[in-house]
């Protein structure tokens, strides 16, 4: 007796933890749908995908650090970086599309090999490590910008006007429907990389167990630093696509992108019951976020009280992933 | 060897002698200039006594427009005087601020400019300053500091701000619209604008506030564009007419999420203004129809002036405010070029200039300095 009652909680549980985050955006968009006469609209499910899609992007890059077993706390900085650099590239430097992008991606993953170096070469935690990389990076970024906004006909130091503009064309990657294809894109190849490829089942294993995944054979140190490279990627795709929706670059604009990437990559973890960071995921728990704040914007609930709702959902998700790990 | 060295040396005298006998031909009545202070007839006793000036401007807020352009006017004002200026923003970091504040303490300073100090603890590192004999201008920080001997405190005419910007909005909807209201609470210059807004509101039956948003943090711009994105498609075409955006970084979230939606028969009724604003505004059909403004470059001027009189021991108010001008879409777009902020003085009459305080000794060190 004792026995089955206990074996229909363990099923219930499981049922929750595959489900449970998926049911809650269920039940989120009907309840919004009923409660808002036009959440369910169109325009209003593209705005929640193009407010979600640099967090996504940023997402996608965490995920990847967190497959190998690390934690890569400088994204934001990163994104912050690749945001000023690249609108930069156009306002101070008046460089095409082509050459800015690359010299932003080439910066990036300099950034990640660096990060990479760092983690694998020391016995400090990643986290530690990338939180130290982190200052770092923003530091840098802020000294670029001198601490100011970038923005077309900005005031140089010299006391003139900055010569070069933002093309058209940028900026449309920051438009819908663009920004919301390059977040599916980014979400699917990492999907691809990490399910059906052996590099992303090598690095599932070095994140589940880096000692054992030694001892067979994988190259732990060089997955490790490529997963940094790649975070750093994303990070500063991300930071692109936020240039072109805003057309300038503020001061750590990537930073509070950070604690949100960091919720969707964990929110992430307990889809589907997956218990490891995973790109599809993610890209849930970012949805999940985006919905929450889309819902309740239009429920006209203010900002301040909505942060209460993500953290709980945030604890909640952590609660059922690590609740399933125990038992 | 020996007789090379000599004779640069000599070349060298004798182009310091001709640069100050030029520079004496050049204006007989402002006196000759040496190498390091200049003479002014007129120098009150008082300045002439401290020798070199050094002066700090710390403020709290950073990386926007406003606080470059503040930042600038103060630094342009007082070296144009003569002064040595340093500036620092704490970037919204409020430790960082007082730090920056309490370090000024320990340092060789004459005078400190603090902008946006807004809470109890600003006060009493202020008051520190003071007890070093330090001079203290502040601008757009907390009622409090007026009550510090010797300190006086500056700040944009909220009250006009809002009044210009909210009339402006009544007389383009004839006083009959529904507006989102975005402004955020716990700035001292933001509760002044909502005064202004609850008295426009009782006074106008016809103007309904639908929904408000606002909230300050790094990410401000997107996290106003996201949300109005979302109320746009809660409120959709015809159910809204205007918005009221009591800070630029509000309005120019919101004009990029009207553009975004394609939205633009909303009109965005704005506060503050920059370089990037003043794009957004000439912007082809750009919904931002005005916005109400004082000239952040002068806003740092007239706080270094004040400083100045202060050091040379003249009489100074306890408060000053500095009035705002309203900034029409319509007087931009019929300009010839492109307006910039250094354009403005030439389309709003009265911009960016005001000789407040500007004494008399002043305009002849600048002349000494030039």
């Amino acid at each position: 007796m004792t026995a089955k009652v206990s074996k229909k909680g363990i099923n219930w549980f499981d049922f929750l933890y595959k489900y449970g985050t998926l049911i809650t955006i269920v039940i989120l968009i009907v309840f919004f749908g009923v409660a808002t006469d036009n959440f369910l609209t169109s325009n209003n499910i593209t705005s929640i995908l193009r407010s979600i899609s640099i967090t996504t992007i940023i997402a996608i890059g965490l995920t990847l650090s967190l497959a190998v077993g690390g934690f890569d706390l400088s994204v934001g900085s990163t994104a912050s970086l690749a945001n000023a650099v690249v609108i930069s590239m156009f306002v101070w430097h008046s460089q095409n599309m082509l050459v800015s992008i690359l010299v932003v991606l080439v910066l990036c993953a300099l950034v990640g090999i660096i990060n990479g170096f760092l983690v694998t070469s020391f016995k400090i935690q990643d986290m530690l490590m990338t939180l130290a990389t982190m200052f770092v990076i923003q530091g840098v970024a802020q000294t670029y910008t001198r601490g100011a906004t970038i923005s077309q006909n900005m005031i140089m130091p010299s006391g003139d006007y900055a010569p070069g503009s933002i093309p058209a064309l940028f900026g449309q990657l920051g438009k819908a429907p663009w920004i919301i294809i390059i977040m599916f894109v980014a979400v699917i190849l990492v999907h691809l990389l990490l399910t059906h490829t052996k590099y992303g089942r090598y690095m599932y294993m070095i994140g589940g167990n880096s000692e054992a995944a030694k001892l067979s054979g994988i190259p732990v140190r060089k997955y490790r630093f490529i997963a940094y490279v790649l975070a750093a990627l994303f990070a500063g795709i991300g930071g692109m696509i936020l240039a072109a929706r805003v057309m300038t670059a503020e001061v750590n604009a990537g930073a509070p992108y950070l604690m949100d990437a960091v919720a969707a990559a964990f929110i992430g973890f307990s889809v589907l019951g997956s218990g490891k960071p995973n790109a599809f995921g993610t890209f849930v728990g970012a949805v999940l976020i985006g919905i929450l704040s889309n819902g309740l914007i239009m429920m006209s609930v203010p900002y301040f009280a909505m942060d209460i709702v993500k953290g709980a959902v945030l604890a909640l998700a952590l609660g059922i992933t690590y609740y399933k790990r125990k038992h | 060897m020996k007789t090379s060295k000599l004779y640069s040396l000599f070349v060298l005298l004798l182009a310091a002698v001709l640069v100050v006998t030029a520079c004496g031909e050049s204006n007989n009545s402002g006196g000759t200039s040496s190498n390091t202070t200049p003479k002014v007839e007129n120098l009150p006793a008082a300045l002439a006594e401290k020798g070199d000036i050094k002066i700090k401007v710390i403020r709290k807020i950073g990386g926007d427009d406003h606080t470059a352009q503040f930042l600038a006017g103060a630094k342009q004002e007082g070296e144009s005087l003569g002064f040595k200026v340093d500036t620092f923003s704490a970037n919204g970091d409020t430790l960082k601020f007082h730090d920056a504040l309490e370090q000024a303490a320990n340092e060789d300073l004459d005078a400190v400019i603090v902008s946006h100090g807004d809470d109890a603890t600003t006060v009493e590192l202020v008051k520190k300053l003071r007890e070093k004999g330090i001079e203290v201008v502040a601008f757009d920080s907390v009622e409090e500091l007026e009550q510090v001997d010797g300190v006086t405190s500056t700040s944009q005419n909220d009250q006009s701000l809002a009044q210009m910007a909210l009339d402006h909005l009544v007389q383009e909807t004839g006083g009959e619209a529904k507006i989102l209201y975005l402004w955020v609470d716990g700035f001292p210059a933001m509760v002044r604008r909502n005064q202004v807004y609850q008295e426009v509101l009782a006074a106008n039956p016809g103007i309904v506030e639908l929904d408000r948003y606002g909230v300050a943090n790094d990410n401000t711009s997107v996290d106003t564009q996201n949300a109005v994105a979302t109320l746009l498609n809660k409120y959709p075409e015809g159910e809204l007419d205007a918005i009221f955006a009591t800070w630029d970084a509000f309005a120019i979230g919101a004009h990029r999420a009207l553009v975004e939606a394609g939205r633009t028969e909303v009109k965005i009724f704005g506060i503050d203004v920059s370089n990037p604003d003043l794009e957004a505004i000439q912007a082809e059909n750009s919904p931002w129809v005005s916005t109400a403004a004082v000239d952040p470059k002068l806003i740092g001027s007239v706080t270094v002036r004040l400083a100045a009189k202060k050091l040379a021991g003249e009489e100074t108010p306890v408060t000053y405010s500095l009035d705002a001008s309203l900034i029409k879409q319509e007087d931009l777009t019929s300009a010839a070029e492109t307006v910039k902020m250094d354009d403005l003085n030439a389309i709003i009459p009265g911009w960016g200039t005001s000789d407040a305080f500007l004494e008399d000794w002043m305009k002849e060190l600048k002349e000494a300095n030039k």
